[in-house]
């Protein structure tokens, strides 16, 4: 805490300022004077907070005890009942205030959480958590109780990761609700969710969530590492976290995977990635990430493999689409028409023949009024979305074909690479796409096929020299994976799939064992 | 992994050798090559690295003389340098061949120097950073190109017309050591050992790996030349510049009818094969660059900028296409009969040499 000096100018004191460094910190004192200089410090902590309930009575033994909790995020009346009631009835049975460090406490008060502290800030940032603080007269220690009780949404399904089979549960952005539904699924003893906190300010909680004897220790002490070294000051969300992370902020592909859904957490987990759930959050965050990974759906799980296959050659079909359909055409079109067959060059030419623009200023138009129908789409309620879509695609598409603008073959295109960069499970992976598409574009654009392919080029070296916590980015096709490729590009047999990735370095290969097969 | 790399020679169309003898002598320079490559593969230095061992000998000795003494240093970066003019020529020379096919497929209306800048500028993104980079970028290249390359023999091999094989048993002795070099130069392929040099694999397995390697690039090199032979005719194959393409222009597959043709499928391999067997030269070429000045600084870029500068100036023009051809083929003899046991030598004495310093701090 440091004081700041009265401001001479205007006349006003300045309001005392908590040093978020931790410099300043004020430690529980069992001495003389020790209880009143701690709640000085909680008072002048709150300042002129009004959620901030700042309560002190006294024993009946005549110590003087306060509590600390904030309005709206805890069990206000289950602490008054439990905590001041209780403790006078107890201390006036007991005669003596050393109650609290006594074995039946959290039997007889109903408190599930108990957690002593003897630095007087950090149980304050627990009670802005939610919790309760308690601090009593003659103590060295401060306690906390957990009757935290913050507003969240139920449990629903993912408004982004919709499935046709499987579970139908999302997180929430309480982190103690997901990593409850995360421990449902695994409920393996050596399941480890180890808690902290990111942001100086915020406080975020983050929970690392792995397996312990599967995980590769290295990927572990990583992403504990990073996290540690975080030294920002607010934590909003799973995705603030993972840029702060990532092994390199200038590659253009994303470095960390995500999932709304608990059943995907928990698949990826048993698979040996670290899981990471923060406060306030419905993503979890699945680290190593590897494009294999952000290719894959937990449908594919619960389909039959042929079926499952076909829909995974599908999406990597349509990543190249998205990649690359709209420069293919202005390649095409601008520089070697003679390659198209002559039914498609003449169907080509009829249609170009009225539009006055070059091949890429065509694209360019309609790639933009595109992402413009696409980002209001997402701005809009969901009731007008549908509507703009409407509107958007069918009557100005429709409208700018018959003014001679663009030619229909050329929405053909660009429709078709729209609709796959949407196939594309993992959004930020899409992202991604549609800007190296613009790169794409300009390369084909200037220098037909040997443009794009030494563009395409360039993306695979991006690509092939990203990392994701000491595993390539392109794993299992880069570093060469045999058994990994195949599994990457189809969804095998789930009888055959025995071994997890070796790119993972889980220390546990083996998935299945001793499973025998029913040869009636 | 070298395989995929060495693979990048699939396709030796024009200025490649010609002619009934090619299949003769490509199985015989391919025998040839591989003694260098299998010699340089067992020489433990590489780069800068042997100037460091004899630094580091030198301060374990109490700041003595370097034991190879100042002329054996001076060898070796002579070495070094000629190698680097070696990979910078065969690397303008590669391209301002294939630039030459790009515009007359391709981009008839764009200059040379445009074409190489656009090849250069993706061998330098994938060779700038590591050659872990270009390793990996060769892979995927293999990885994607197997199949339209296994659908074009496939197909080709149904039209090719085997009675034009025969004549292929009848080698002109003539022309046979004409084009040994020329095949030399097909099935080269030495700066992929460097590759192996400084790497962590086990002797075994980058020896396996050559091999391998070796006998892919001979394959797919005979496969190309059989399928050109019985499609366009012995003749037909041997007066084009570039005969391959000529071949998957003439394959069609009927009833796709989207693309018919197999030319542009192939274009597109050869030209993503390209940067990735430039940048394997330019790396080469910075290495040993780097190696020249005993820089210990084994980030590549840097070094690359001369190598890719001279190659856009002289790939540019098509007259030097034949001066660049020769000295390729004698800068690539230099590397196999001189070069490499040269290097074979001093990595044996500075081994021996690291042996001893060993013994002295033991001391």
């Amino acid at each position: 805490m440091k004081e700041r000096p009265v401001d001479m100018e205007t006349g006003t004191i300045r309001e005392p300022v908590y040093d978020i460094s931790g410099k300043n910190d004020m430690p529980v004192s069992a001495e003389e004077g020790g209880f009143d200089r701690s709640l000085g410090y909680c008072e002048t902590l709150r300042g002129g907070s009004g959620d901030i309930i700042l309560r002190q009575f006294t024993l009946s033994t005549g110590a003087r005890c306060f509590l600390v909790m904030v309005d709206g995020m805890c069990d206000k009346a289950g602490a008054e009942e439990n905590i001041i009631l209780a403790a006078r009835r107890l201390a006036e049975s007991s005669g003596d205030n050393k109650f609290l460090s006594s074995d039946g406490f959290l039997q007889q008060f109903g408190v599930t959480e108990y957690t002593a502290f003897s630095s007087l800030s950090e149980g304050y940032i627990a009670a802005l958590s939610g919790d309760v603080l308690c601090v009593v007269e003659g103590r060295s220690e401060a306690y906390v109780f957990g009757y935290r009780r913050v507003p969240s949404r139920s449990v629903g399904e993912s408004p982004v990761e919709g499935a046709l089979q499987g579970p139908h549960e999302a997180f929430t952005e309480n982190l103690r609700v997901n990593t409850a539904l995360l421990r449902r699924r695994v409920s393996d003893p050596n399941m480890v969710i180890k808690n902290m906190s990111a942001g100086l300010r915020s406080h975020t909680p983050v929970a690392v969530c792995y397996i312990r004897g599967l995980t590769a220790p290295e990927t572990v002490t990583q992403v504990i590492g990073r996290i540690e070294k975080i030294s920002v000051d607010m934590i909003n969300d799973s995705g603030a976290l993972a840029q702060l992370i990532e092994d390199d902020p200038n590659c253009v592909f994303p470095q960390t995977d995500s999932t709304e859904r608990p059943d995907v957490a928990a698949a990826e987990l048993c698979a040996g990635k670290v899981v990471v759930i923060v406060g306030g959050s419905p993503s979890a965050l699945l680290l190593p990430a590897t494009i294999s990974g952000f290719m894959r759906v937990v449908e594919d799980d619960y389909q039959r493999w042929s079926f499952a296959s076909f829909i995974k050659l599908l999406r990597w079909a349509a990543l190249f689409i998205a990649l690359s359909g709209s420069a293919f055409y202005v390649a095409l079109v601008s520089y070697h028409p003679g390659l198209l067959p002559t039914d498609l060059l003449i169907i080509s030419a009829v249609n170009r023949v009225s539009v006055p623009f070059p091949a890429l200023t065509e694209v360019l138009i309609l790639e933009f009024a595109l992402e413009l129908l696409r980002e209001a789409s997402i701005r809009m309620p969901n009731g007008i979305s549908g509507a703009l879509s409407i509107v958007g695609g069918l009557i100005i598409g429709d409208a700018a074909i018959t003014a001679g603008l663009i030619s229909p073959l050329l929405v053909i295109i660009v429709g078709l690479s729209s609709l796959a960069s949407f196939t594309v499970p993992s959004y930020p992976l899409a992202s991604s796409l549609r800007l190296l598409k613009y790169m794409l574009l300009a390369l084909s654009a200037c220098f037909g096929m040997l443009g794009l392919v030494c563009g395409l080029l360039t993306v695979a070296s991006m690509l092939v020299s990203a990392s994701s916590f000491g595993t390539g980015l392109a794993a299992p096709f880069s570093p060469a994976d045999r058994s990994g490729i195949l599994d990457g590009l189809l969804e095998l047999p789930a009888r055959t799939r025995t071994l997890r990735p070796r790119f993972l370095r889980a220390l546990d290969r083996r998935r299945m064992g001793g499973v025998e097969h029913d040869k009636r | 992994m070298c395989a995929s790399m060495l693979g990048t020679s699939i396709f030796p169309d024009g200025g490649a050798p010609d002619g009934s003898a090619r299949l003769l002598s490509l199985a015989l320079s391919s025998l040839v090559t591989l003694v260098p490559v299998v010699t340089l593969c067992h020489t433990r230095f590489g780069g800068g690295a042997l100037c460091a061992t004899q630094n580091a000998a030198a301060a374990a000795n109490g700041a003595s003389p370097p034991p190879f003494g100042g002329m054996a240093r001076l060898t070796y970066r002579a070495i070094m340098l000629t190698l680097a003019l070696c990979f910078i020529l065969r690397c303008s020379y590669m391209l301002s061949l294939y630039s030459g096919m790009i515009e007359l497929y391709l981009l008839e209306k764009t200059p040379s120097f445009a074409v190489i800048s656009v090849l250069l500028a993706t061998a330098y993104i994938i060779a700038g950073n590591s050659r872990d980079r270009i390793l990996r970028i060769a892979e995927l290249i293999i990885m994607l190109a197997a199949v339209p390359l296994a659908l074009l023999f496939i197909f080709g091999l149904y039209r090719a017309d085997f009675g034009e094989w025969r004549i292929l048993l009848q080698p002109d002795t003539d022309k046979l050591y004409g084009q040994a070099g020329s095949s030399v130069m097909c099935c080269s392929g030495c700066e992929c050992a460097f590759f192996f040099m400084d790497n962590s694999q086990p002797r075994k397995k980058q020896r396996r790996a050559l091999l391998l390697a070796y006998i892919t690039t001979c394959v797919l090199s005979c496969l190309s030349y059989l399928l050109c032979a019985g499609i366009l005719t012995v003749t037909g194959a041997d007066i084009m510049n570039y005969p391959l393409v000529e071949t998957a222009r003439v394959i069609n597959i009927g009833g796709v009818a989207f693309t018919d043709r197999f030319d542009l499928l192939l274009m597109v391999i050869m030209i993503a094969l390209l940067p990735a067997e430039a940048g394997v030269f330019l790396h080469c070429a910075g290495d040993s660059l780097r190696a020249v000045t005993g820089s210990e600084n084994t980030r590549i870029p840097g070094w690359l900028i001369l190598p890719a500068g001279f190659t856009a100036w002289a790939g540019q023009y098509a007259q030097f296409n034949e001066p660049l051809r020769r000295a390729s083929i004698i800068c690539y003899i230099f590397t196999a009969f001189a070069a490499v046991p040269a290097l074979f030598v001093l990595s044996r004495i500075g081994e021996k040499n690291e042996k001893e310093a060993d013994d002295v701090r033991t001391i």
